[in-house]
């Protein structure tokens, strides 16, 4: 089946942007979240999507018809900006209606649509407020309600819940999904948050520097990133160089320095071991041999309170961060202070290898 | 004193001891320039005010020669800014919207009418208009060099790029962003002009029309240099202060001077009424 939109290529160069070569898949109900640093250019490369800008180089289809060199207005993509930037000028009303009334749609069809998005998301009782008197989040659910009502194939999403409070923002968000769900409409999402992301996206798409590092499922990315880059950007903050040689058992080794950590695969050579910090179990170090798999090494710094803390640890060489549950940590009988000895165990299943 | 107290303290003292010197300092020379900005204008218009007694005035706009003037500059003046605006507002549309090859030589152009001496401008279209193109033009009826017809080709020669400017002015303070958006929900270039560029921009076009209107009636150098000044024939206001002076009537010129001060006084007040920002014009 053709995806809903394809990019192949795309090259764009700006002043404080370099996009280079991004190819994407969105297939149609499918929602890519589009992560990445300040200026990795999540908002470049959908403003090229949207055809408001015309990039250097690549080529873009929507539902196998190719846009490249299609004005924006022709492309019939809907299109959610950073700012919301509704029309000052018009009312919410005429905003929401503006793209349906340029499609030349009946008034009454018109009016339907325009009822039904801004009660979705919950600002239908501001149709005759003026733009300049909207608060952030009420602009930008009236800009996404301007995008919805155009019930395009594809919905480009630049942070559309930036403005939005906490508390509103899960739910908005489950909302869009389900509508863009029912409609059967691809959504590229622009998102800071990986809260958000996990909660609608399918998969994400993580760019670096203009680059796409990895396009994963959201488990994929955060369990099998496939380079430092993403390892840290998702907040695998364990990454530690080494190398993996057979062991005398047939199993592999990871070795970093006096560290020798088993793991699975059958990779040898240079390798690069990721644990993310909320697998790593801490434990009592008990005297005598520690079992095979465990590391001894102390607590040096303690941050977080309440149920949930951040622990350095540091052993041989290598300082690991863990995320450990104060009441768990009781019940294993490990005192969480800096100083204390303790032995990581590092489950299989959560070990990573970029190799 | 503990390490607190002592980085409070510090500023303080330094502020103190500056205020008394550098900030008095300060003040003092931004109220004497304001001093002398106030005092400059009011005694220029004092003095024009105070030369100008009723019966002069009255001269100055009573007169069938003087109405004649009056009207003239008023029907000429009008043509000649709707025809700038009219321009403009396209021209200034594709200079802050499209991608112009040769865009420095395209904008110095454009810019070139505005900070060429308005003499020179005149000189210029009597070459154009009557040394080469005036045998053309004079037997399909269209001399222009020392014609009504002329004054207005003179004063819209002398405005149409500050029209251009304030145009160009008003769609900037649109911005991109809007109109990029409008195109995304499905507006070709003309409907995005229409829907989105124009009502927002419309504030400064007003504003800008206004002014080059304003601007046009003080225009002197082309409309003296192309069409001269025939009383009854080609004497708008600004070029009948000239000959009143020339011909010794000085309370003449002072009263028509006057009209010009107070349509130029009426403008700026018109202007703080639309609530435009002066940033649009400057």
């Amino acid at each position: 089946m053709t995806p809903m939109l394809r990019v192949e290529g795309l090259s764009l160069r700006l002043p404080d942007c370099d996009l280079r070569d991004v190819c994407l898949d969105v297939a149609r109900g499918e929602c890519l979240c589009l992560m990445g640093p300040t200026g990795a250019g999540k908002t470049v490369l959908i403003e090229a999507i949207a055809g408001v800008r015309t990039p250097g180089r690549g080529r873009v289809w929507l539902e196998g018809r190719e846009l490249t060199g299609v004005p924006a207005w022709a492309r019939g993509i809907a299109y959610v900006p950073q700012d919301a930037a509704l029309f000052p000028h018009l009312t919410v009303a005429d905003n929401v209606a503006y793209g349906l009334v340029e499609r030349r749609l009946p008034a009454e069809t018109i009016a339907a649509r325009v009822a039904h998005a801004t009660d979705l998301l919950g600002v239908g009782h501001l149709l005759h407020r003026r733009p300049t008197t909207l608060s952030g989040g009420e602009a930008q659910r009236v800009a996404l309600a301007r995008a919805l009502v155009l019930q395009a194939g594809l919905l480009l999403l630049d942070e559309p819940f930036a403005a939005v409070d906490e508390r509103n923002r899960e739910d908005l968000g489950t909302r869009v999904s389900a509508l863009h769900r029912s409609l059967g409409t691809a959504v590229i999402h622009v998102s800071h948050s990986f809260e958000e992301a996990m909660a609608v996206a399918d998969r994400i798409c993580v760019l670096d520097a203009g680059r796409v590092a990895q396009v994963a499922t959201p488990d994929e990315l955060l369990r099998r990133p496939n380079g430092e880059f993403v390892a840290t950007f998702t907040g695998a903050r364990n990454v530690v160089p080494g190398n993996v040689s057979r062991s005398s058992n047939n199993g592999c080794l990871f070795q970093a320095g006096d560290l020798c950590i088993p793991v699975p695969g059958d990779h040898q050579g240079p390798a690069r071991l990721v644990v993310r910090p909320e697998d790593i179990l801490l434990l009592p170090l008990a005297s005598g041999v520690l079992p095979p798999g465990r590391i001894p090494g102390r607590i040096t710094r303690v941050t977080g309170s309440g149920s949930l803390l951040r622990v350095e640890v540091s052993t041989d060489g290598v300082l690991w961060t863990v995320l450990a549950l104060r009441r768990e940590a009781q019940r294993e009988g490990v005192e969480i202070h800096p100083g204390t000895a303790v032995a990581l165990a590092l489950p299989p299943d959560a070990i990573h290898l970029i190799i | 004193m503990t390490p607190t107290e002592t980085a409070r303290n510090i500023p303080a003292a330094r502020a103190s001891a500056v205020t008394s010197v550098g900030e008095r300092l300060f003040a003092g020379s931004v109220a004497a320039a304001l001093a002398i900005e106030l005092v400059f204008v009011s005694a220029v218009l004092g003095a024009l005010v105070l030369f100008t007694d009723p019966a002069s005035l009255s001269k100055a706009v009573a007169t069938p020669t003087a109405q004649s003037a009056i009207w003239l500059t008023l029907v000429t003046v009008t043509l000649s800014s709707a025809l700038s605006v009219v321009l403009a507002v396209p021209v200034a549309y594709g200079l802050v919207y499209w991608r112009i090859p040769c865009r420095a030589l395209v904008d110095t152009l454009v810019d070139l009418p505005v900070v060429m001496p308005p003499i020179a401008a005149g000189l210029a279209l009597l070459l154009l208009f009557g040394y080469y193109l005036g045998d053309v033009m004079r037997p399909m009826g269209l001399y222009l060099p020392y014609t009504r017809a002329g004054i207005v080709v003179a004063q819209f020669f002398g405005t149409m790029t500050f029209a251009v400017r304030t145009t160009k002015a008003a769609f900037e303070s649109v911005g991109p962003r809007l109109p990029a958006v409008a195109s995304s929900l499905g507006s070709p270039p003309w409907r995005v002009f229409r829907r989105v560029v124009l009502p927002l921009a419309r504030p400064g076009l007003t504003a800008g029309a206004v002014l080059t209107w304003a601007r046009c009636i003080g225009l002197f150098g082309p409309v003296i240099m192309f069409c001269g000044v025939t009383q009854n024939r080609t004497e708008v206001l600004a070029t009948s202060i000239y000959l009143q002076n020339s011909i010794g009537q000085l309370e003449v010129a002072a009263g028509g001077t006057l009209i010009l001060v107070a349509i130029a006084v009426v403008t700026l007040l018109l202007l703080k009424r639309l609530g435009v920002q002066s940033s649009l014009w400057q």
